[in-house]
């Protein structure tokens, strides 16, 4: 029984990690990631699960703005807007979430190594901790909707 | 290591910024490995997880043992002498499935806490990557034992 159904355990090892060339490529790659998981969280149907959709927008929203506040300190510029781009949603929504997020996930640890501002390092390894939550409560969520199916 | 557990004991805020600190960090983190993985292994041989949850506790072990691997591999490429785990633990009572989640829980917990206090102090660009992927391993078994043990994780 895989905690992630389907999904390759998140690796401790990181082969073929994103090497970001800059603090603010990082900083970029994440608003985009962020924008995409956000998008996918609005999607998620009425009812409980859009109580746990908001509650993880809340956390988003939190980042996002403790970005903005990095930012200037680490002499980075305002953000621009995040790409607005999402490819189709044409597959299980849950499913298409799950790697949205991991891909989010992923891009906070990736970014640590560029920003060489311990502060930045200590924030964005606390929003990697919500993400690595909102991450496994999804995949917890699809391995019980399986159980079901 | 006393730096390092200075740090983590609240005693000290920044550590220097020196390969020693990293090597300290490194003995730290393999330390709390070590424990998690004779935790697991204890809790398995004795089959005191219950079916729905061994495959978790499986999961866990194995990652816990990819990060001490990890982790030893890049104390040695710098010369270090990392510390081998102890032949036995004192987790208190571990008698029963519940024993072995609530001291499942704790010990990520610490892991948890322990990688984040420090991974600001890292030096060096790869340990920072690694440290950074095994946090996020260490918050996944945490937020599983949360929800097992009925505990709030949103």
């Amino acid at each position: 029984m895989a905690l992630l159904p389907g999904a390759v355990a998140l690796p401790s090892s990181p082969a073929g990690a994103t090497d970001y060339a800059s603090a603010g490529e990082a900083f970029s790659a994440i608003d985009d990631l962020q924008a995409e998981v956000a998008w996918r969280l609005q999607r998620l149907p009425e009812g409980r699960s859009r109580d746990f959709a908001r509650s993880l927008l809340r956390d988003l929203e939190r980042h996002r703005l403790e970005r903005e506040v990095l930012r200037p300190e680490m002499g980075l510029g305002s953000a621009r807007p995040a790409s607005s781009a999402v490819a189709a949603a044409d597959g299980p929504l849950l499913d298409e979430l799950r790697a949205a997020q991991e891909k989010l996930t992923y891009a906070h640890a990736e970014a640590l190594p560029v920003l060489d501002h311990p502060r930045a390092v200590r924030a964005l390894a606390r929003h990697m901790m919500d993400l690595s939550r909102h991450l496994t409560l999804v995949g917890l969520w699809i391995e019980a909707e399986e159980g079901r199916g | 290591m006393a730096p390092v557990l200075g740090l983590l004991e609240g005693k000290v805020a920044v550590l220097a910024a020196s390969e020693e600190t990293d090597l300290g960090i490194l003995y730290a983190s393999l330390a709390l490995e070590h424990e998690a993985i004779w935790l697991y292994d204890y809790g398995l041989k004795r089959k005191l997880f219950s079916p729905g949850l061994r495959a978790y506790a499986v999961e866990f072990r194995g990652d816990h043992e990819g990060h001490r691997d990890t982790q030893v591999a890049i104390a040695e490429e710098r010369g270090g002498r990392p510390p081998e785990p102890l032949p036995s633990y004192d987790f208190g009572r571990l008698e029963s499935g519940d024993d072995l989640v609530r001291q499942a829980h704790l010990i990520e917990r610490a892991a948890q806490d322990a990688y984040l206090a420090l991974i600001s102090q890292i030096r060096t660009k790869d340990y920072l990557l690694s440290a950074g992927f095994i946090l996020v391993d260490e918050v996944r078994h945490l937020t599983v034992w949360r929800r097992v043990l009925g505990l709030r994780v949103w």
